[in-house]
């Protein structure tokens, strides 16, 4: 029995061991951003923190990246396209790095989804990998509102999303989503955000676009619907004028879910982000 | 508290520890602390329900006690029909209820006549068709003098609520677990490590093949219309082993766990997808609930004794009750009776016991024939699958329909490193395929070092391949 106990304590501390020294080796050396659940997200902080010299920047949700991929154009953009589920509060603090490393640009384009995009109020399962992790940390913290901060403290453990056990794996808390109910089209934590990232591109004389995706046919009826119903957004009405004059429908069989495209569809496709932007 | 959580790794520890240093000089002590623990075990899930399993676990006791004082045959079929009735009536009430009212609402609307039924709005008591199962087990064999009733109102309690088997089996038989429960248990250096072992290779099978088929599968049966007729078929394929992983998993850590406190289970997987015809498939599949149905169901109706007739109606019989076990759906009695169908030729022709021994023993590798046979055996089985998975039959057959189309012939979407763990999966069992589980002794005479250097790679496997974390399928039977 005590040799039993032994040697399964030993086991045990060991695979306890073996796994710490991975994880803390994959957070010093930042390499878990390459793998982990919104391994795209530091993709796009790492690009927003280079220098370009393009004069176009897209930000946008996991679509805008699809397109982005497929684009075989030379569209002379620089794309932080990466998840939704990074919120608006995401595309922002993007956007304002863009802008701290010194980026001139004279246009910055939103490309994002009608139907789940702008609901994010960070009520998501995947809040707490895509938002959390990267983003809730010294250097941002600055610039989340009181909003922000009371949605936040909802997230189970939210303070533990910068332990290193934590950000360099795939471990999060079992957060049940569930306010996304607060609004059927534009979340209060989105349009706060949204008129952050026109106010930020005025005071840098940066014009600011919203565009759609292009949507499957079966959605036209709910989109008819959001449309009549968010016809005026206080301080957005141009933007989301424009944004709902834009949106073209294609047949249900290019997508492989709601929102994404076939990868077939894609291939043969190359020019699709041209023609949206 | 699922085998996969760390609420299970705290509380599995502390059991372990009370049992064997507090407890371990009395039997009664023992056995009053595994009735306990398995009672937490299973107020974890929901304290309400707990009452049930009480109510169902002195119904069966005291019916069992009944029956053998009864001094008439019709006393004690009366006590036998009584614990029947009442354990199928909660079963029905609870699973069966809202899936007759739906149904016979459906076919009356048809005929025109409009009957809105009264449904229960209750979530199923997890467990219940197992625990219903080891009661309606102990009483029958009571019945038919197979063993005599427990005195001792604990031990049956622990027979019955064993945490281990408790929320998904394996069904166990009063003649195989009761002795055990009732004789007192000596720590077993190498019946608990080697539960140990059981119980890590267990968790490989849930945490890195079953979670990570399981998110490609989802992804496909959410909307086959949007997906390949190839990669449906690798949806189904995928579901296959997400299946496999997630149920045969689950039995290994209970089995495993069961072994570190000196209790052999029943077996309950013994390498399925290695099966050279259907009927292998199922002496090898969920082998607890098969052999429950062939004793208590399949013989008593005559088996395959009588004329061809009989030998039909029976096998269906047991598989569509095999397959409404499974859940109040139209694709689980699909999927027994597509099996059922499947089985039919093999009996008929009285080709149902050719396969007996393990496939190619001995051997490294299967014969051309017997790798055609497997591979026929597991498309037939993966078919039957899509039935057990799709949410109901128009599901099931616009699944199939996609499948039977030209895009069959495509490349798939692969998802390459689910494809390379179950390829590594699939040989390990293979080679495993003689043992009880597949690393049962792989390794044994290795050197210590190398033998832990293979259990810290399955160790940091599960931490690195982890899935998405999914429910135990079986937990909602």
């Amino acid at each position: 029995m005590k040799k039993f106990i032994a040697k399964s304590v030993i086991f045990i501390v060991i695979a306890l061991i073996v796994p710490i020294i991975a994880l803390w080796y994959l957070y010093v050396t930042k390499k878990y951003e390459s793998f982990v659940n919104g391994a795209e997200v530091y993709t796009s902080i790492k690009i927003s923190n280079q220098k370009s010299k393009k004069k176009k920047l897209l930000l946008g949700d996991s679509v805008a990246k699809q397109l982005v991929m497929f684009n075989k154009d030379n569209t002379k953009i620089t794309s932080l396209a990466c998840n939704q589920a990074i919120s608006m509060v995401g595309h922002y603090l993007l956007f304002k790095n863009y802008l701290e490393a010194n980026n001139k640009i004279d246009t910055v384009i939103i490309l994002i989804n009608p139907i789940v995009s702008f609901k994010n109020n960070l009520d998501q399962l995947f809040t707490f990998h895509y938002f959390l992790k990267p983003f809730y940390t010294p250097k941002y913290k600055s610039e989340f509102s009181e909003t922000v901060n009371n949605q936040i403290e909802k997230i189970p453990y939210y303070q533990a999303s910068q332990f290193p056990f934590v950000k360099a794996t795939n471990w999060s808390p079992d957060f049940k989503p569930g306010s996304s109910k607060i609004s059927s089209f534009l979340s209060p934590i989105s349009k706060e955000y949204l008129l952050k990232i026109k106010q930020l591109a005025e005071q840098h004389h940066i014009s600011l676009l919203i565009y759609p995706p292009p949507i499957r046919k079966s959605l036209q009826p709910t989109i008819d619907s959001i449309r009549s119903s968010n016809a005026n957004i206080d301080g957005l009405e141009k933007e989301f004028n424009i944004y709902f004059s834009k949106i073209i429908y294609l047949d249900d069989k290019y997508y492989v879910d709601q929102p994404h495209f076939k990868k077939k569809f894609l291939l043969t496709h190359p020019h699709l982000l041209s023609e949206i932007l | 508290m699922l085998f996969n959580s760390l609420d299970f790794f705290i509380f599995l520890p502390i059991v372990f520890i009370l049992y064997w240093f507090v407890t371990k000089h009395n039997l009664k002590a023992q056995n009053i602390l595994l009735l306990v623990a398995s009672y937490f075990f299973y107020a974890c899930w929901d304290y309400r329900f707990l009452f049930l399993l009480m109510f169902s676990t002195f119904l069966d006791y005291f019916t069992g006690l009944k029956i053998n004082e009864a001094k008439t045959p019709a006393l004690k079929k009366f006590w036998l029909w009584l614990s029947i009735f009442v354990n199928l009536g909660f079963l029905g009430i609870f699973k069966y209820y809202n899936f007759f009212a739906t149904s016979l609402s459906e076919s009356l609307s048809h005929l025109g006549v409009h009957a809105d039924f009264w449904t229960l709005k209750v979530i199923l008591p997890v467990g219940i068709s197992f625990y219903t199962f080891h009661g309606l087990s102990y009483v029958i064999d009571i019945y038919k003098n197979r063993i005599i009733p427990v005195k001792n109102y604990v031990e049956y309690s622990v027979f019955v609520s064993f945490f281990p088997l408790l929320v998904a089996g394996p069904i166990e038989r009063a003649t195989h677990l009761l002795p055990q429960i009732q004789k007192k248990r000596e720590f077993n250096y190498s019946k608990a490590v080697d539960g140990l072992r059981q119980i890590l290779w267990g968790l490989f099978k849930k945490i890195v093949i079953a979670d990570n088929c399981a998110e490609y599968a989802n992804k496909v049966f959410l909307y086959p219309a949007d997906n390949t007729g190839s990669t449906l078929v690798l949806g189904a394929i995928f579901f296959a082993f997400q299946i496999y992983g997630d149920f045969s998993g689950y039995s290994d850590i209970a089995l495993g766990t069961a072994r570190l406190f000196n209790i052999d289970l029943l077996r309950n997987f013994a390498f399925p997808y290695f099966s050279r015809d259907i009927a292998e498939f199922w002496r090898r599949w969920h082998i607890s609930l098969s052999s429950w149905f062939r004793d208590y169901v399949y013989i008593p109706l005559g088996g395959s004794k009588g004329g061809l007739g009989m030998k039909i109606r029976n096998t269906f019989i047991i598989f569509l009750l095999s397959g409404f076990w499974h859940g109040a759906n139209w694709t689980f009695i699909a999927w027994g009776a597509l099996n059922a169908i499947y089985f039919l030729p093999l009996l008929l022709l009285r080709a149902n016991r050719n396969n007996l021994e393990i496939v190619a023993q001995g051997r490294y590798l299967p014969t051309f024939r017997e790798f055609l046979n497997i591979l026929l055996t597991f498309s037939l089985t993966t078919f039957a699958w899509i039935f057990f998975r799709a949410a109901d039959m128009h599901h099931a057959f616009q699944y199939i329909s996609i499948i039977f189309s030209s895009s069959l012939f495509t490349i798939p979407e692969v998802n390459t490193q689910t494809l390379l763990l179950v390829t590594v999966f699939i040989l390990i069992e293979w080679f495993g395929r003689e043992n009880k589980y597949a690393i049962e002794d792989i390794g044994l005479k290795w050197p210590r070092f190398i033998r832990w250097v293979l259990y810290y790679s399955l160790t940091l496997a599960i931490f690195i391949f982890a899935g998405k974390e999914q429910p135990f399928i079986y937990f909602q039977f």
